[in-house]
């Protein structure tokens, strides 16, 4: 008994550092564009940043184990993801859609600060908007405020199960929540 | 093709260095050709031209492809694909009707016209002295010797001139070593030197490579060849070749991390082809060097 005890121990302990092994430090997007442009400009010489979104869940603080940066050029027309974790490219891949999307302005306040907007942004009544679990945040131009084209935005999706997503929109240039609606 | 076997190793170390880093620093004449099929021409050099000068990390070659696990990514933007892709065409739509400001111009470009400007005028003052500095040698006059000290002088403060406007360039370009990947061959099987590879990178890059009897008896003397250079992702990556002799082909697939911003090499040896096996190794070249005037 005791040696199956031990036995079970051991093996409980092998698996926690297994776990251990494989758990990524959460970070913020700005901190992997580095790395992705740098293998964004092997790729194409005119790879410009069009989207960041994460792959693993976001926190509390808006930082994620994963993130993909998503590089357009224009003299190929083509898109190129990659997946950033732990300081290294994890994945790299082409887009299998056509996505001329513009790049993203420089000055992108990173997604913690947007996290931290849209909760100040709660106190406002007319914002107010119940909402589920963190499931996507994204940094784009151009797609998600049809009203301003050239802004660059974070849209940050809240889900709940059995009901429908809300979206909010934050500048990500003066940290303003522009919109929030439900759909 | 420079063919240098036959000279002594250590004679021609300096030139094959000095020509090893000349290629080097030509970084923008570098591309890495997008997802195709190329065809190249290997350069074929003495051995100690690419003497590492590093620990070289022996490369695992596999017999079957590895295969890593699949990482989604992007699942937002997949899952809204018909809706993003309304937006952009709305967006495209919109610009078209009201053309969008100018980008703002890197000033770099307007500098490098100037640089342009005075080395081309820089050579015309050089040139111009020398003719003056011909005819003064015939007068053989000494009171025309603090003339020449003159022109001597200017000369000097060109040369100067140049060596700033080198410095500019190789901040811009030489001191930025992109992410680059050289490969080499050497060795030779017991068997006859195959006349074929394939080269095939994880973007679909694929680069058939041709030796001809020259390049296979250098590589016979102990010569390398250097199959390709060009600009690669600074990630883990699956190189796969293929070699082809007597009608069979013996395939391996490595994996390697080229360093970021750094020149990494990849010495394929096909000593051991068709016995133990390809052998392949990597290291990392220091970018340090310079450019210099004089």
């Amino acid at each position: 008994m005791t040696r199956m005890r031990l036995l079970a121990g051991l093996v409980l302990l092998g698996v926690a550092r297994v776990a251990a092994a494989d758990d990524a430090v959460p970070f913020a997007p700005r901190a992997g564009v580095a790395i992705a442009r740098a293998a964004a400009l092997s790729w194409s010489p005119d790879a410009a940043l069009v989207w960041i979104e994460n792959d693993e869940t976001p926190g509390p603080l808006g930082v994620a184990e994963r993130w993909s940066y998503l590089y357009y050029s224009a003299t190929t027309d083509q898109a190129r993801v990659y997946s950033v974790r732990d300081g290294r490219i994890l994945a790299a891949e082409n887009l299998d859609m056509k996505f001329d999307a513009p790049p993203v302005a420089d000055d992108w306040i990173d997604s913690g600060r947007a996290l931290t907007a849209v909760a100040a942004a709660q106190g406002e009544a007319s914002k107010q908007v119940p909402r589920g679990a963190l499931r996507a945040m994204v940094l784009a131009r151009g797609t998600m405020d049809a009203a301003e084209p050239d802004r660059t935005t974070w849209t940050l999706v809240y889900s709940s199960p059995g009901a429908p997503s809300v979206f909010v929109v934050v500048d990500a240039a003066s940290a303003k929540v522009l919109r929030t609606w439900r759909g | 093709m420079a063919r240098v076997t036959g000279m002594r190793p250590a004679a021609i170390r300096p030139v094959l260095f000095l020509l090893l880093f000349g290629t080097f620093l030509a970084a923008p004449a570098l591309a890495k050709a997008p997802a195709a099929t190329t065809a190249v021409a290997p350069q074929i050099t003495a051995t100690n031209a690419f003497d590492p000068g590093a620990p070289v990390t022996e490369i695992k070659v596999d017999r079957v492809r590895p295969v890593h696990e699949k990482h989604p990514t992007l699942r937002f933007l997949r899952e809204n694909r018909d809706f993003l892709r309304a937006r952009l065409d709305l967006l495209r739509a919109t610009r078209s009707e009201h053309p969008g400001t100018p980008d703002v111009l890197d000033p770099r470009w307007l500098s490098y016209q100037a640089i342009l400007s005075g080395a081309g005028a820089g050579s015309d003052s050089v040139g111009a002295a020398s003719d003056r500095e011909a005819r003064r040698t015939l007068l053989e006059h000494i009171g025309q010797l603090s003339d020449l000290e003159a022109e001597l002088d200017r000369m000097d403060r060109v040369l100067d001139a140049q060596a700033g406007r080198l410095a500019t360039l190789d901040a811009d370009f030489a001191g930025h070593q992109q992410t680059a990947l050289v490969i080499l061959l050497q060795g030779h099987p017991a068997a006859a030197t195959p006349a074929v590879l394939t080269i095939a990178f994880e973007d679909s890059t694929v680069l058939h490579v041709t030796l001809t009897q020259e390049q296979r008896d250098a590589l016979l003397g102990g010569g390398i060849a250097e199959l390709w250079h060009g600009f690669v992702e600074p990630r883990e990556q699956v190189v796969a070749l293929s070699v082809e002799q007597g009608g069979a082909s013996e395939n391996g697939w490595m994996t390697l991390t080229p360093a970021r911003d750094q020149l990494t090499f990849l010495r394929l040896d096909l000593g051991g082809l068709g016995a133990g096996g390809l052998r392949a190794g990597s290291w990392v070249l220091a970018a340090n060097t310079s450019l210099s005037a004089r």
